[in-house]
């Protein structure tokens, strides 16, 4: 937590603030909670073993358990895959379980976004969703994975047009991909899809540099950024 | 239009090809010289456009079959093949009649979901599935759905469409990736056009359709046939042989970005 603290972008934007990590199916909560701490927010964790994603009352429960313990959201950070299903393989390896693959992890999203909504109505807040960046640009052997994060995506987009007037923005963050492929089994880590040189050369981390981006959107500085695909993958794919 | 038999001898499969977009594209594909397998859930939604197509002197069968289910649809393919000796086209374009309609986020049950879901991405990986030793052994096959500009701005109106139209854009750029090495070009098609539901509404709402159409810098929407089967034969011939993974809109540049 200390080596956090000292980083300037850690200014206390989130002071005050409540926010919820509600990951399913991923390991990088607690380094996300370390980052939002440091900023100033008060934080709990939601995962797989406080809620199985499985069912919108299974996510509306857990949130609303968490909101007795420490108040409603102001800030939800998501990300969902189904690691159980999603490992890399051949789209013909997969069957039919590739498409429930994706959809699994795209209903979770769903259900995480109406869970967030249902403590943002009439208050206002802000969702930040995580995917990896590799999703901009596909990735061979990991055909529901890029399906369901670009699904993810493009219903971030819908919740930001809808919920805009209702003071939720709702945002994408697309991070480096390789701090997702220890999630994935199979991967090869050097494989394309981890793609080309980092500009930065150095890979963005959950708590020290993508937790600040994430405070920055859940900030009163942030408010007007909604629907925004933000890609922090150290410059890799510069897309568009 | 199609003056050129630029699919001649090729076998195509073309899902939810009994009206509109799917209509289009095999009336264009099938003037294009290619055989054409209409995948329709009802015989008698596809006995129209089958003779339309032996009126023009094409070739064409129905394959009766669900496009969320693997077996029939391994059936389809599988008749394809009987057919016309091979597959070397599979076009996924069925789509639940649900999309067009307006959902808050907040209230989209299960039952919305699955509804859409099922024929979207389910059709989509299912179709890819059964077609793919065939597209394999064609040597230049292609695999091409039909996607939705909304998958990329998010619309307001649906977001279960939009979220299933984003992630058909994801699975034409990773599967591009992972069937380059086997020679089968993968292609998303995001068109805007005027099917018969769209033509009677408009005709009902002519100030709405004379709005609406100002947003399109060509001034109209595409014709299911001309424009969008048109393109889908442009992308599926060789011509555009070293192009894949890309989503082509057929919109008449309704979305730029």
């Amino acid at each position: 937590m200390a080596s956090v603290n000292t980083l300037p972008g850690m200014a206390p934007t989130l002071a005050g603030k409540t926010a919820y990590v509600a990951i399913c199916g991923l390991g990088m909560a607690a380094d996300l909670a370390d980052g939002l701490e440091a900023a100033g927010a008060r934080v709990a964790i939601i995962t797989d073993d406080t809620s199985c994603f499985a069912s919108r009352s299974g996510v509306e429960a857990a949130f609303a358990a968490v909101a007795e313990r420490v108040g409603p959201a102001d800030l939800v950070v998501h990300a969902a895959a189904s690691r159980a299903l999603c490992g890399a393989q051949k789209l013909t390896s997969f069957g039919e379980a590739g498409f429930r693959c994706a959809d699994t992890a795209l209903r979770a999203t769903l259900y995480a976004l109406q869970a967030a909504h249902g403590q943002m109505a009439g208050r206002g807040g802000a969702i930040v969703v995580l995917g990896p960046a590799m999703s901009l640009v596909g990735a061979s052997n990991l055909v529901p994975l890029v399906t369901a994060t670009e699904g993810q995506r493009a219903l971030v987009k819908s919740g930001a047009r809808q919920w805009g007037r209702c003071g939720i923005t709702v945002n994408w963050l697309a991070a480096v991909s390789e701090l997702f492929a220890a999630e994935l089994a199979g991967m090869d880590p050097g494989g394309p899809e981890l793609g080309e040189a980092c500009a930065l050369g150095r890979r963005p981390q959950w708590a020290m540099d993508i937790a600040p981006v994430l405070a920055f959107l859940g900030s009163d500085a942030g408010r007007s950024i909604t629907g925004a695909s933000i890609n922090m993958d150290g410059g890799e794919w510069m897309t568009p | 239009m199609s003056h050129f038999k630029t699919l001649q001898g090729r076998t195509a499969i073309i899902t939810g090809a009994g009206a509109g977009i799917g209509e289009g594209i095999a009336l264009a594909m099938a003037a294009a010289g290619a055989n054409v397998v209409l995948n329709v859930r009802r015989r008698e939604a596809g006995e129209a456009v089958l003779a339309k197509i032996a009126a023009e002197g094409g070739r064409a069968v129905i394959a009766v079959a669900d496009a969320a289910s693997m077996a029939q649809m391994t059936a389809a393919v599988r008749l394809a093949v009987d057919s016309f000796g091979g597959l070397d086209i599979a076009v996924h374009n069925a789509n639940n009649h649900a999309s067009a309609h307006p959902m808050a986020l907040e209230a989209i049950t299960d039952a919305d979901w699955q509804a859409q879901a099922a024929v979207a991405h389910g059709g989509a990986f299912i179709l890819a599935e059964a077609a793919y030793p065939y597209l394999q052994k064609s040597q230049r096959g292609c695999y091409v759905l039909l996607c939705s500009a909304q998958g990329l701005h998010g619309a307001a109106m649906n977001p279960v469409y939009s979220a299933l139209k984003g992630g058909n854009l994801g699975f034409i750029k990773a599967l591009a990736r992972e069937w380059g090495p086997d020679c089968i070009n993968v292609h998303g098609i995001a068109p805007a056009a005027m099917t018969e539901p769209a033509e009677v509404f408009f005709s009902q709402h002519p100030d709405i359709r004379d709005q609406f159409m100002t947003k399109f810098p060509l001034g109209r929407m595409g014709q299911p046939r001309e424009d969008i089967g048109e393109a889908v034969v442009a992308v599926c011939s060789n011509r555009y042989a070293y192009v894949t993974g890309q989503t082509v809109r057929v919109d008449g540049g309704l979305f730029t970005a």
